[in-house]
């Protein structure tokens, strides 16, 4: 509704160009969820979308640290930023574009058209040239599409506004030819996710030339992409990182980085060289980039995991994770809500190192927190973490009396935190719940309480507070002496050996009964209690 | 030198009455339900848009002024002599900085605009307002309300919780807090303004909780400028925390507002925020 008036803009300088690529840069943002989703080539590891925006981000930073206003200035602090804070194939690819773009411009204080139009398709032949072997149906096409699209523009029509605009056109064409051009993505019904990535960018700085607004993402996220598999060949270890040196030769790196890999890329100038490939070696990559110079911004991430993470959660990459929550879980139903409360789930059988250690791999993070209760953790189970040293260094072991306390604790964790840090809130938080369970006699009689009447027994804290034969009317009973009347949510978790009839009429009496209360039924799927209670 | 007037738009909800004493100008954002647009706090007050949320089986809608509208109030405001600052709701929630900035440089020639991007929303556009507002009637020029505005925003904050984060997600405006959905337990989460986007905080269960937390927010803070306090529709709320509040903030000095139409079509029903200014420090 907020179009502004068109008006030909005849020459864009260094400071028009940084503001364009800054809007550019945002519209990319909001995209970048569904890029993830779409990136199924060269490899479903869902990140396409988030290494474009954070690598065009490091782009802008540095150009606007450089405080430069000529066009050709602007674009070589664009590409330098580019080319250090490049991110994952798609984003060094994007590095060299800008690099190829910057070049064509070298010493312009401003451009018209037809150099806009020269730069795109030096940008283009730059991406092209640092790709080992480039496939067609990927934005390294959209990158040629666009470049012919630009020229003909700039010789039709002078103003900039005008190229960007069919330079965008044409972009958006291009995007939707790549679902023919590649199998797996037609295979997956989707459009490449890099040739998106680079649409949405030249779409952006369209729009803000134009000084339209940028419409709002996100639309729908397509559901399919994430479901294809790696395939178990495929080189393993997405490995990124750059070399610092005198006389480097990155034709001579990407040479000698196609004996250990396949995506190769190396690009950068004599000084500065970025490497990416897919590989399983990725430590012989980094020696031999030692042998060269001075190695930094190392990141090694491995494909099989970021693809399993992608079809569980439909996202690959996790926000920045300094703590891992792993909870030794009873029952599928409680499994599953820890999960959706961010944890990895282990259980406590003899199996609990292996698994603890595989689940500390994959989240990636440096600190972790196990959590369990009482009824899940075995005595043996904590010996084990504590001979085996797992809470010595960066784990830490909080146990609760009940998985409902559980809950509350998991509730209390956040990734961003310290072990240290969520232990202390994880400690706080159930103390502002109050929980029950019902149990059968002989799981009472194993806690050494004994009961004489009743099928069901009620325990507070293992003591026996109620017993009798109707499930609703010792869960009622329970709930009153926790205080139930007068708190907010009453959670129940039913446990496995409870049946569908059981549930029904403990839903259907436990709210009868507290009216003013909202009452949560969960399918918690225990073993060891058939309901636990909680109020708060 | 030439006086200077403020100019925001209508999601500072700020009460009507501080609008005219200071005479800041509100440019209105639209609130659709269906197809009856409805122009924020000039055809629906909060009172009725809460009251159409609970009945209407629409979902609100909301999108930024016409630059057409900032148009017509920077030349009226340039005609009576005057300079403009026009701050308005964070960028990354809305493109109502844009449409702003496309008013300002079509009228270029003509009128001395500055748009800021307040990176907040709310109250917390509201106390930045009147902080520029104030300065305005004091007799600051354009530049110095300008630079006060900048240093002033990053220590505006907005701490709320909402009944559900469904209207957010709808909106597209649920930034980082969508590491809140998915949860398989009814949760109460307690969110921030940062950086010009809603963040999460925590996961409570409880409205009291989420309560505590806020108040936990407030005392954090050693020195308060201006505090306020927003809601949805519950006044009860509102009373509880006040009470509570008073220890560190007199009373009659905390603004009370109602979310209006256009925050809370992606808050949604229940929600409570504190704002806390602490002013400029540096």
């Amino acid at each position: 509704m907020t179009s502004g008036q068109p008006r030909a803009i005849d020459r864009c300088d260094g400071t028009r160009l940084l503001a364009v690529v800054v809007d550019a840069t945002e519209l990319l943002a909001r995209r970048g969820n569904l890029i993830d989703a779409l990136n199924v080539f060269p490899v479903p590891d869902g990140d396409t979308g988030t290494n474009l925006v954070l690598t065009m981000r490091a782009a802008v930073r540095a150009a606007r640290a450089s405080g430069t206003t000529g066009i050709g200035a602007t674009a070589a602090a664009l590409a330098r930023g580019a080319l250090l804070g490049a991110h994952g194939n798609s984003g060094v690819i994007v590095s060299q574009y800008l690099r190829g773009f910057a070049r064509a411009l070298t010493g312009h204080d401003d451009a018209d058209a037809l150099a806009f139009a020269r730069a795109l398709d030096e940008a283009s032949a730059t991406a092209h040239a640092a790709v080992d072997r480039p496939v067609e149906g990927t934005m390294l096409t959209l990158a040629r599409e666009v470049a012919r699209a630009a020229m003909d523009s700039a010789r039709a029509d002078r103003s900039v506004d005008s190229l960007l605009a069919a330079v965008a056109d044409e972009a958006r064409a291009a995007v939707e030819r790549t679902r023919d051009s590649l199998p797996v993505l037609r295979q997956a019904g989707v459009v490449d996710a890099g040739a998106l990535g680079l649409a949405t960018l030249l779409e952006g700085m369209s729009l803000s030339l134009r000084g339209e607004p940028l419409p709002s993402e996100p639309a729908q996220l397509p559901a399919q992409p994430a479901a294809l598999g790696v395939p178990a060949d495929v080189y393993s270890y997405c490995t990124e990182f750059v070399i610092n040196g005198v006389g480097l030769d990155p034709s001579a790196i990407r040479g000698e980085m196609r004996q250990l890999g396949d995506s190769v890329l190396a690009v950068g100038d004599a000084q500065l060289v970025r490497v990416h490939l897919h590989t399983f070696q990725p430590t012989r990559a980094i020696d031999y980039g030692s042998s060269l110079g001075v190695v930094g911004q190392i990141k090694v991430d491995d494909m099989q995991v970021q693809n399993r993470r992608l079809r569980t959660c439909g996202h690959a990459v996790p926000e920045a994770t300094r703590c891992a929550l792993l909870v030794i879980a009873d029952g599928e139903g409680f499994a599953e809500l820890f999960r959706s409360l961010g944890a990895a789930i282990v259980t406590g059988d003899a199996t609990l190192l292996d698994q603890l250690q595989r689940a500390v791999r994959e989240t990636g993070a440096p600190e972790y927190v196990v959590l369990a209760d009482e009824a899940g953790l075995a005595s043996h189970a904590r010996e084990t973490l504590a001979t085996a040293g797992w809470l010595a260094g960066s784990g830490r072991l909080l146990s609760t009396r009940d998985p409902a306390q559980c809950v509350a604790a998991a509730l209390a964790f956040q990734s961003e935190h310290t072990a240290d840090e969520n232990l202390r809130a994880m400690e706080r938080a159930p103390r502002g719940i109050r929980t029950a369970r019902i149990v059968t006699p002989a799981q009472a009689a194993l806690l050494r309480s004994t009961a004489n009447q009743g099928r069901f027994v009620g325990l507070v804290d293992d003591r026996i507070e109620v017993t009798g034969d109707d499930l609703v009317r010792v869960a009622v009973a329970l709930l009153t002496r926790l205080g139930a009347d007068s708190s907010e949510v009453i959670t129940v978790y039913l446990g496995r050996a409870i049946s569908a009839d059981e549930a029904s009429s403990v839903a259907s009496g436990l709210r009868a009964r507290f009216p003013g209360q909202q009452v949560e039924i969960i399918d918690g799927g225990q073993s060891h209690g058939l309901l636990y209670l909680a109020c708060e | 030198m030439r006086p200077v007037r403020i100019v925001t738009d209508s999601t500072c909800d700020l009460p009507r009455a501080v609008c005219e004493e200071l005479h800041i100008v509100v440019v209105p954002l639209n609130v659709y339900f269906g197809k009856r647009v409805y122009r924020d706090g000039v055809d629906l007050s909060a009172e009725q848009f809460f009251q159409l949320l609970a009945q209407s089986p629409e979902v609100p809608k909301t999108s930024q002024p016409a630059s057409g509208l900032f148009e017509d109030a920077y030349s009226q405001l340039a005609s009576e002599g005057s300079a403009i600052v026009s701050i308005h709701l964070s960028a990354k929630l809305s493109g109502t900085v844009r449409s702003a900035s496309v008013a300002r440089d079509a009228l270029r020639s003509r009128c001395s605009v500055e748009v800021i991007d307040s990176g907040s929303a709310s109250l917390g556009l509201g106390f930045i307002v009147m902080a520029a507002a104030e300065l305005a009637r004091d007799g600051a020029n354009q530049w110095e309300i300008a630079s006060h505005v900048r240093r002033l925003s990053p220590n505006v904050h907005v701490y709320c919780f909402v009944d559900t984060l469904e209207y957010l997600q709808r909106g597209g405006r649920i930034g980082r807090a969508s590491a809140f959905l998915g949860t398989l337990l009814n949760i109460r989460p307690v969110l921030k303004l940062e950086d010009g986007e809603v963040q999460p905080v925590e996961k409570v269960r409880t409205r009291s909780k989420a309560l505590d937390s806020l108040m936990e927010f407030v005392e954090l803070f050693p020195r308060i400028e201006r505090l306020g306090l927003l809601h949805s529709d519950s006044l009860a709320d509102v009373e509880m925390l006040l009470r509570r509040l008073e220890p560190l903030y007199p009373r009659e000095q905390i603004m009370v507002a109602h979310y209006g139409p256009t925050i809370g079509a992606h808050a949604g029903p229940g929600g409570i925020g504190v704002v806390v200014s602490e002013g400029v420090t540096v």
